[in-house]
């Protein structure tokens, strides 16, 4: 394996941020599947799930809590422990120093030391409790920076405070414990955190979701601006499709651990054609004026939850909460099938029929 | 029954900060005063660190407030000794923001939903049990999660789980801080619809916080808006969204992002500038000056006083909208 992660050669940043897809992914996931072996069994939580990702794409990452998402990037990233096991796929990653396709899942502990942070750095789902409570702030950032990147005390400490500029929080907060931020703040010191070693590949699960729109809204902006200019891939995991809509070039739904639909972000809100994509825009609370002049009390849910599954899949997953199944769904599983006029669009579906939404 | 079940009045907390910082104190809330009625949900909304969590901490008296009253159905509940207080706990019940730390990863559900029944009634173990099952039927989980460890279930499952812990007890309060903010949209469909549900068929009072707007306009009967510890406008809910009156408020309503990508990017920033300011050393007059693009001379001399602007109780605290009321 020619993967010389020890000595870290400063590569200048391609330009990026176009948001088209070309040349080799960043990251290229292949029907990868992971499941949690359980006293009960297996349960499937990933189900051979094909996903890539290119230098200066954000890729919006959605679907019900339980569906997987969280699963598919941490197993993709080596970041899984027992009772997770990895029971197929391949994951190629290609970045700033691993100039030939590696496969992440094939290696050693070492080498994976190496990729935390300079290649790939994760921002995870509830990061602000991660914090260590008895480190402040500067030490904690200091402390990652100086194990990832060759620099003196006095460089790692104006980075660090570099670091918090880039997130909006003021300087003076440096030398504050983590229990005198508010949510919202710890959760922007990970992000920090997470850029110190400007990764080629940025994985946020969940990340503004502890968030006011006003914060919200500057974090967007600074992942907008590292992907430009760093060409940095950003796999953005979320259930906010204000957030998806507002960032995200191309998004991959995902329901019962398996990729439902992807497209275009255009694409599919202007038509989803998953019965279940068209769900989750439907569940928007929107406009509480517009619903009760429509008469309409309650928030639109799909019933039923995501099923745990134990056993290979003999019917669609999301039959029983379909208003769409017919027989043909109860008895074969539908299998990932290109549709619509776009050739980056496509649906596991056997009624893939578009649908029209409302605007907001 | 009269007066309202909760009074807070002119609450305060501050907290002693780190030498590093200037040595100075956190003034996260600062002489904040709002009522809940019986059967009432009140909208608590403002951005991070604007102090939500301590109003609710401080009025289950997790923490102590440095100033100020909470009045619970009547009692001053301030200054009532740590042993009075667990008689009181079972009366108002608070579901966390987070549900990953909220929940004891050790415990069984079952055990997490019934510890406020062991900790508060004489029921026998058959009477716990039952009450456990009865509060996760009734948030809508199978019987089946009673048996599993709080890491085996998703962040939604886990949320209802703390909301069936909560309710457990019938409580008169329910102080929910930010229930839905780590749930996807249809799974956070659901618990909204569970909660207006619950609230309807059990008729507890609700603080409800939350950063998100729509969540606050589907649920909640008023709602108040918290900007750097102070409430700067409260109103019914029809009110409040239908003619936000204070600059704040308005940007907040601007910057909620559309699902929409069209049209949420082809919009025009109108979101805040800068950074909020810091709550240790708040700036003098109206909270919002330095970042407001209304601001005056005399927002930076005096702090603006409430001004109601409608015959419901729509009240907001900025001088431009007081001297637009008093031009009428
Ligand atoms: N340690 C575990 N043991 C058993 N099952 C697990 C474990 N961790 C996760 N699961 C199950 O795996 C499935 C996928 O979980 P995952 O956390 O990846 O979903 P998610 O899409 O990230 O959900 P959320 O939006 O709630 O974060 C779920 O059914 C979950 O219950
Ligand atoms: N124990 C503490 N010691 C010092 N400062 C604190 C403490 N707890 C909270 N603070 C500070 O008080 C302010 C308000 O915090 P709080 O958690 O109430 O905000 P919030 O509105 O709930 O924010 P978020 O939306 O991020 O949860 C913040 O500036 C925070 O840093
Ligand atoms: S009082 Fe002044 S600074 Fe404050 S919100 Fe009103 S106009 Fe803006
Ligand atoms: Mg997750
Ligand atoms: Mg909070």
């Amino acid at each position: 394996m020619n993967t010389d992660l020890g000595n870290p050669v400063p590569v200048p940043a391609e330009p990026g941020g176009s948001g088209r897809s070309s040349g080799v992914p960043v990251l290229s996931i292949r029907d990868l599947s992971v499941a949690y072996r359980t006293g009960a069994g297996d349960v499937r939580a990933v189900d051979k799930v094909t996903v890539d990702l290119h230098a200066g794409e954000v890729v919006g990452l959605v679907g019900e809590s339980g569906s997987g998402k969280s699963t598919l990037a941490y197993g993709a990233t080596r970041l899984l422990r027992a009772p997770a096991v990895i029971t197929s796929g391949t994951v190629h990653y290609q970045g700033r120093r691993v100039r030939t396709p590696v496969d992440v899942l094939e290696l050693s502990a070492d080498q994976l030391v190496g990729m935390r942070w300079r290649e790939i750095a994760i921002v995870f789902q509830s990061a602000m409790n991660a914090l260590n409570p008895v480190l402040n702030i500067h030490d904690q950032l200091t402390d990652v920076i100086r194990a990832h990147l060759p620099v003196t005390r006095r460089e790692a400490t104006d980075k660090a405070a570099g670091l918090l500029d880039l997130v909006g929080i003021p300087r003076t907060r440096l030398r504050s414990y983590p229990h005198e931020l508010s949510g919202g703040m710890r959760q922007r010191v990970m992000i920090a955190m997470a850029l110190a070693g400007e990764p080629k590949l940025l994985v946020l699960d969940e990340p503004t979701t502890a968030l006011d729109v006003t914060t919200q809204a500057q974090i967007l902006d600074i992942v907008r601006d590292l992907r430009s200019r760093t060409g940095m891939a950003i796999l953005l995991i979320t259930h906010d499709l204000g957030v998806v809509a507002d960032i995200a070039d191309r998004i991959v739904v995902m329901y019962a651990g398996a990729k439902v639909e992807e497209a275009d972000v255009y694409d599919l809100f202007r038509a989803p054609r998953h019965p279940y994509a068209a769900g989750l825009l439907g569940a928007l609370p929107g406009s509480a004026v517009a619903r009760r002049e429509a008469g309409q009390l309650r928030l639109a849910e799909i019933p039923g939850m995501v099923p745990v599954l134990r056993a290979p899949l003999e019917s669609c997953a999301f039959a029983p909460r379909c208003q769409r199944a017919t027989d043909q769904c109860r008895v074969q599983p539908p299998l990932l099938t290109p549709c619509g006029p776009a050739d980056d669009h496509a649906v596991a579906c056997f009624h893939p029929e578009p649908v029209a939404t409302v605007p907001a | 029954m009269t007066g309202a079940l909760l009074e807070v009045e002119r609450l305060t907390m501050e907290f002693r900060t780190h030498r590093g910082t200037g040595g100075g104190r956190v003034q996260a809330v600062r002489g904040v005063s709002f009522t809940i009625g019986r059967g009432e949900i009140l909208g608590l909304v403002g951005e991070t660190g604007s102090g939500k969590t301590t109003v609710g901490k401080c009025v289950v008296r997790l923490l102590n407030p440095s100033a100020g009253t909470v009045t619970f159905d009547g009692q001053d509940i301030t200054r009532v000794p740590r042993g009075k207080l667990r008689q009181l706990r079972a009366r108002f019940q608070m579901v966390f923001q987070d549900p990953y730390s909220s929940l004891d990863p050790r415990m069984t559900v079952a055990r997490i939903v019934a510890e406020p029944v062991r900790a508060h009634t004489a029921d026998s173990v058959t009477e716990v049990r039952a009450k456990a099952a009865k509060a996760i039927e009734r948030v809508g989980l199978p019987p089946g999660v009673l048996q599993r460890l709080p890491h085996e279930l998703s962040g939604g499952q886990r949320q209802r789980v703390g909301l069936a812990r909560a309710l457990v007890l019938e409580p008169q309060l329910l102080i929910a801080d930010e229930p839905v903010s780590a749930l996807d949209v249809s799974v956070r469909a659901g618990i909204l619809n569970l909660l207006a549900d619950l609230q309807r068929s059990m008729g507890f009072s609700c603080l409800f916080i939350t950063h998100d707007l729509s969540v606050a306009e589907f649920l909640c009967d008023r709602v108040a808006v918290l900007y750097l510890g102070e409430i700067v406008e409260v109103g019914t809910r029809d009110e409040l969204f239908a003619d936000p009156r204070h600059p704040y408020t308005q940007s907040l309503l601007a910057a909620a992002p559309l699902p929409d990508p069209v049209r949420q990017r082809g919009r025009a920033g109108a979101r805040l500038s800068g950074e909020p300011a810091s709550n240790v050393t708040p700036p003098p007059g109206c909270g919002l000056n330095p970042r407001c693009p209304l601001a005056d001379d005399r927002c930076v001399a005096e702090a603006p006083a409430f001004t109601v602007v409608s015959a419901f109780g729509h009240m907001t605290r900025c001088h431009r909208v007081q001297e637009q009321q008093s031009g009428q």
